[in-house]
């Protein structure tokens, strides 16, 4: 029987609010360990009487750090309501500006959220271990970290209207062209950027052998993964087939249309947290687990399809051989896929019809119900309407990247705990490293708490009349 | 670039937003002007290629209405994200790049930071004459008479 509780609240660097509790048992050793996430959003719910175009404007506020993944879901699910092909510079445009947001993204998962604990250790005063610590050890890596993420924004920005929130994406395509400048923009920023990059996975992969600990422990089990890839196998953001492959490697599921994830997934409720589980069907619950995102895309995929992705990706496989169901790896993973993008973007704003002025089809209502699959940078994102005669929306369901992995990151926790943690005596470094194993999966739980350092934690360790064993606290800055 | 003038808030809580407005207002005018939510670690690039930077926000302190220019030197900058400030920012970008623009700070006092939008009307009628101080730095050579020195 449990008889003591430690409480991590709230988790820190992680888009949105989460805690964690861990239940010790009569011998200190951790017995069981929940990641909770207590914000709730009520989206589906609240979008029910809009009209469908303007799910996308209304969907891109789920989340400030992901809302053009939500504005390619959402609006390719209105495609799919006005049952139209969109023109190909839609695609070409919508496609740049997802890799665009997936390149900001995975720099803030990287740089600001989770490199403090890579570059200064796991252990390294809480008080330095942060973006502005970092900037005194690291002045270059922080310096370009910077200003990757900026020049992801401000591509958006260019493109889309505004860094956040855009609306830019609509069902049957993009609404306006892109200018001559904006596609000189986008290219002058690449080269940078992939310098930037390359040097901040030499500098992880120099670092790795200090993680080793990390590495066998950090959410390292075996899982099915799931994902979208393209039509010969490789990375695919924005579109194609679904796969699932198995821990060992082995294809499981091939080739299935996104469209119809209700017959490959159900979703599971759990009593303490707000974020849903779903699960592989023919596996039930919760033995159906599965992950999604940056390391689960590298699992699936035959090659990414950019020769220093694939250079990236081919000595990745070599290393991790025997570790690469580890999730402590989705660092390097969410590194490789930013290398990906930017050669992705620098290839489509070369290509010769970037500026086409067709970029949108138009039509009205043709169809009741609409589904659209993304892949965002946390993993795969669907978005599925049913409308009325119309055009109102009369049910939504949204499976978001991270609930994919809800099950992986309990399991997860637990697994980091059991190891980590000794519930005698309490040291911080325990707890930061319970914290980074959800850290690695960069879940965004509809983002409002963005810290670059430490939040205030009290963490006290009670017996089981209720008498404080033990108490660390951190303060806030 | 000469002067960026970067307005904070967010436009959904009502008074809060009038920094992010007026951002809009001037950029509309052809000035480099960006509306933000909140400070950001990014800016910090832009302000370091800047030769003067303008930081529009909401002031609780002040009386609604009440426009408030002053001189603003970079101050420790918060690990916190959402803790940044205007001073911070420079601090930042002083770091990251080594230089430092001179740095102002329009405020005006707000009355209703609650959700919903549009201004109250003390904070809307003392938008002008943010906007009016906003825009004098439009004139390179122009420096304030009725703000703090700026300090070395």
């Amino acid at each position: 029987m449990a008889t003591q509780r430690i409480e991590i609240h709230p988790v820190t660097r992680i888009e949105g609010h989460a805690r964690i509790t861990l239940q010790l048992g009569d011998d200190g050793r951790v017995e069981t360990a929940r990641f909770h996430v207590d914000q709730f959003r009520g989206f589906e719910k609240l979008a029910v009487g809009r009209p469908f175009h303007e799910m996308p404007g209304l969907m891109a506020r789920t989340c400030g750090i992901c809302p053009v993944s939500h504005l390619i879901a959402s609006s390719k699910a209105g495609d799919a309501l006005l049952a139209v092909s969109i023109p190909e510079n839609a695609v070409r445009l919508r496609r740049i500006l997802h890799l665009a947001q997936i390149l900001q993204s995975h720099a803030l998962s990287f740089f600001y959220l989770s490199a403090p604990d890579l570059l200064l250790g796991m252990d390294a005063d809480p008080a330095h271990r942060n973006l502005i610590g970092l900037l005194s050890a690291e002045p270059e890596l922080v310096r370009g970290g910077i200003a990757l993420r900026a020049f992801g924004q401000e591509s958006i920005a260019r493109m889309a209207g505004k860094r956040v929130h855009p609306a830019w994406v609509v069902p049957g395509g993009v609404a306006s062209p892109i200018t001559a400048e904006t596609r000189d923009f986008l290219l002058a920023g690449v080269p940078p950027a992939l310098a930037t990059v390359e040097r901040a996975l030499a500098l992880f992969r120099e670092r790795l052998a200090g993680f080793e600990e990390e590495v066998q422990h950090f959410a390292n089990f075996p899982s099915l993964f799931l994902g979208l890839v393209d039509a010969d196998g490789a990375l695919e953001h924005y579109d194609g087939l679904l796969r699932i492959v198995a821990a060992d490697g082995a294809s499981v599921v091939e080739g299935f249309d996104p469209t119809r994830y209700e017959e490959l997934l159900a979703e599971a409720d759990e009593p303490d947290s707000y974020l849903k589980a779903p699960y592989y069907r023919a596996l039930g619950y919760p033995g159906g687990l599965y992950r999604v995102g940056p390391l689960a895309r590298l699992r699936l995929v035959t090659r990414c399809g950019t020769p220093r992705a694939d250079a990236a990706l081919a000595d990745f496989r070599r290393r991790a051989a025997g570790t690469d169901g580890s999730s402590f790896l989705y660092h390097e993973a969410r590194l490789i896929e930013m290398l990906f993008a930017l050669e992705r973007i620098r290839e489509l704003a070369s290509h010769p019809d970037v500026l086409d002025p067709d970029v949108r089809a138009h039509a009205g209502p043709n169809r009741r119900e609409g589904i659209g699959v993304a892949e965002a940078p946390r993993g795969t994102l669907m978005h599925h309407y049913r409308i009325d005669a119309h055009g109102l929306v009369t049910a939504v369901n949204l499976i978001i990247a991270t609930g994919h992995n809800a099950l992986a990151m309990n399991r997860g926790v637990l697994q980091v705990a059991r190891h980590f943690v000794d519930g005698h005596r309490l040291r911080e470094g325990m707890l930061n490293r319970v914290e980074a194993v959800i850290r690695a999966f960069d879940p965004c739980l509809a983002c409002s708490t963005h810290a670059l350092g430490q939040m205030p934690i009290a963490v006290r360790l009670l017996d089981a009349n209720g008498a404080v064993v033990d108490v660390l606290r951190r303060s806030g800055s | 670039m000469t002067t960026l003038w970067i307005g904070f808030g967010n436009p959904l809580r009502r008074d809060d937003g009038v920094g992010s407005r007026a951002a809009q207002i001037l950029a509309a005018e052809g000035l480099s002007a960006q509306a933000c939510f909140q400070p950001l670690p990014e800016l910090a690039v832009e302000i370091a290629a800047a030769r003067r930077v303008v930081f529009l926000d909401a002031d609780l302190e002040l009386a609604p209405g009440v426009v408030r220019l002053r001189a603003l030197a970079p101050a420790p900058c918060s690990p916190w994200s959402h803790r940044l400030d205007a001073a911070g920012l420079l601090s930042l970008a002083a770091t990251l790049a080594g230089k430092r623009p001179e740095a102002w700070l329009v405020s005006i006092g707000i009355l209703d930071a609650g959700v919903g939008e549009g201004l109250s009307a003390p904070v809307e009628a003392g938008l002008d004459e943010l906007l009016t101080r906003a825009r004098r730095f439009a004139d390179d050579g122009w420096l304030p008479s009725d703000a703090t020195a700026q300090p070395s």
